[in-house]
């Protein structure tokens, strides 16, 4: 039935071969930039830094917090501890031309690991329009609980370290959260293009 | 509905439309210093643990030993690694939900047609697991090809006029990994389940009719079966397709000239709602 039958072929010029068969490769985050960022930036104490404050001011300076993480999270990922998902990351970007959502979620994900290592997240949607994210576990709100700071001033954290990340990579984009801690059991974040 | 729906459409006309049944962390941290610890490809194949011996047990009609090792390997591979058919109209919807898309190798033509890597890139893999397509050197050796959502598009409408049905596989159920371009017999979940009742693909959600009236009797869609469904009255001088054969991929309708086949959807036939 399928004798002679023609089924697909490839343009040579796009074709990604294997650069060396049998070379180990990390595809993973490195332990480095997680201990770098960790040693860097402390959780607890910028939670205590911020007693006394109201919301609106905890907020702002959280927001300089993120900003900070995604920076150095950003600098340590594309040079000292770039990995080979990362690399490939942007050859599919230049082969394809569509950047979201993976390479913002890579910095995105990086520095959720980075500094805060033991968070419980999910990425429950990745398409090029969408990106949600889901935390139902989180150091940065925890510590803020435990400094007797009210209502949610850590979402300045998160919207600006992923704004940051965003303008890395030249992603136009919006943030909406349809879902917060602690009512929620989540802080769900829908990033969108 | 079909079990994977109930389980995993959440909200969803179809389980396979739910983006969350695609999306994947890029990262989890690495644990051991030195080379990373490489995934089996071949814990995904249940296929795999078919042998020698069920084809013996089926010659020899020990019904409650094929029936024990069908169990077994549908078990494992409904956890791991199965397929089910989508209509070309679904297969594109799909395409909207994914990211990225990689055209490779076909697995199953290297091994039942031994064509060569550059003639045989007919699958597609999907997901954050794409960028990582280096981890498995032997899959992978024909290399790969990114395509962005519209060049996926043409490729699987392509290939859908050369006779390729349109099918999703799962990479440790409920995650979809992949969209392979098959037929029967290079396809080997098609052989194994049309062959060996083996349920590695699933029916989809669909049933091809044909509406007598327009039907001229033409038999240009029945070479396209795969699924061994399609026949042709010679009395009639029509195509007739058997309902509980069907595997709705669609392949008969979208060559019918006369637009005589039509595709309905199996959830509205209640004597094969529940025939997957």
């Amino acid at each position: 039935m399928t004798t002679g039958w023609k089924y697909g072929k490839v343009l040579k010029e796009k074709l990604l071969t294997l650069e060396e068969p049998g070379k180990a490769l990390l595809f993973d985050a490195d332990k480095g930039l997680v201990e770098e960022v960790t040693q860097k930036f402390d959780v607890g104490a910028a939670a205590k830094s911020l007693q006394g404050k109201d919301e609106k001011e905890a907020y702002k300076a959280l927001e300089e917090l993120g900003k900070k993480v995604m920076k150095l999270t950003i600098e340590l990922a594309d040079t000292k501890y770039l990995d080979r998902t990362g690399e490939m990351v942007e050859n599919v970007y230049k082969q394809t031309g569509i950047s979201f959502p993976h390479r913002l979620g890579r910095y995105v994900e990086l520095s959720i690991f980075g500094l805060r290592p033991t968070d419980r997240w999910n990425i429950s949607r990745a398409t090029t329009k969408e990106l949600v994210l889901q935390v139902s576990a989180c150091a940065i709100n925890k510590a803020l609980e435990e400094s007797g700071i009210k209502g949610l001033p850590c979402k300045g954290f998160c919207c600006a370290s992923f704004e940051a990340a965003a303008e890395k990579t030249g992603d136009r984009i919006s943030i909406e959260m349809p879902k917060t801690l602690p009512q929620n059991g989540m802080c769900e974040f829908c990033i969108s293009v | 509905m079909c079990e994977w729906c109930e389980r995993y459409a959440e909200g969803h006309e179809r389980w396979y439309f739910n983006p969350a049944n695609y999306a994947r962390k890029l990262y989890k941290i690495r644990k051991e210093e030195g080379p990373e610890i490489q995934p089996d490809p071949v814990v995904a194949g249940g296929m795999s643990l078919l042998d020698r011996g069920f084809l013996e047990a089926l010659d020899r009609k020990d019904h409650e030993a094929v029936a024990k090792m069908r169990h077994d390997v549908e078990q494992l591979a409904w956890k791991v690694h199965f397929g089910q058919v989508v209509t070309l109209e679904d297969t594109l919807k799909v395409v909207d939900i994914i990211y990225p898309i990689a055209l490779m190798t076909c697995a199953c033509r290297r091994s039942m047609l031994g064509l060569p890597d550059e003639e045989n890139f007919t699958c597609m893999g999907m997901g954050t697991g794409m960028y990582k397509w280096e981890r498995w050197p032997q899959t992978y050796r024909g290399g790969i090809q990114f395509l962005a959502p519209d060049e996926a598009k043409d490729v699987i409408t392509k290939m859908n006029k050369r006779g390729l049905v349109q099918t999703l596989f799962t990479f440790g159920t409920p995650y979809i990994g992949g969209i392979c371009n098959c037929d029967y017999p290079d396809c080997s979940a098609i052989r194994t389940t049309v062959d060996h009742g083996i349920q590695f693909l699933w029916k989809g959600h669909h049933i091809a009719r044909v509406d007598n009236e327009l039907c001229n009797g033409c038999t240009s869609c029945v070479h396209r079966c795969q699924f061994k469904a399609l026949s042709f009255s010679a009395t009639q001088n029509k195509a007739y397709i058997d309902p509980f054969q069907c595997f709705g991929c669609g392949l008969c309708a979208t060559e019918c000239s006369q637009e005589a086949i039509s595709m309905v959807e199996r959830a509205s036939m209640p004597a094969l709602a529940n025939v997957w």
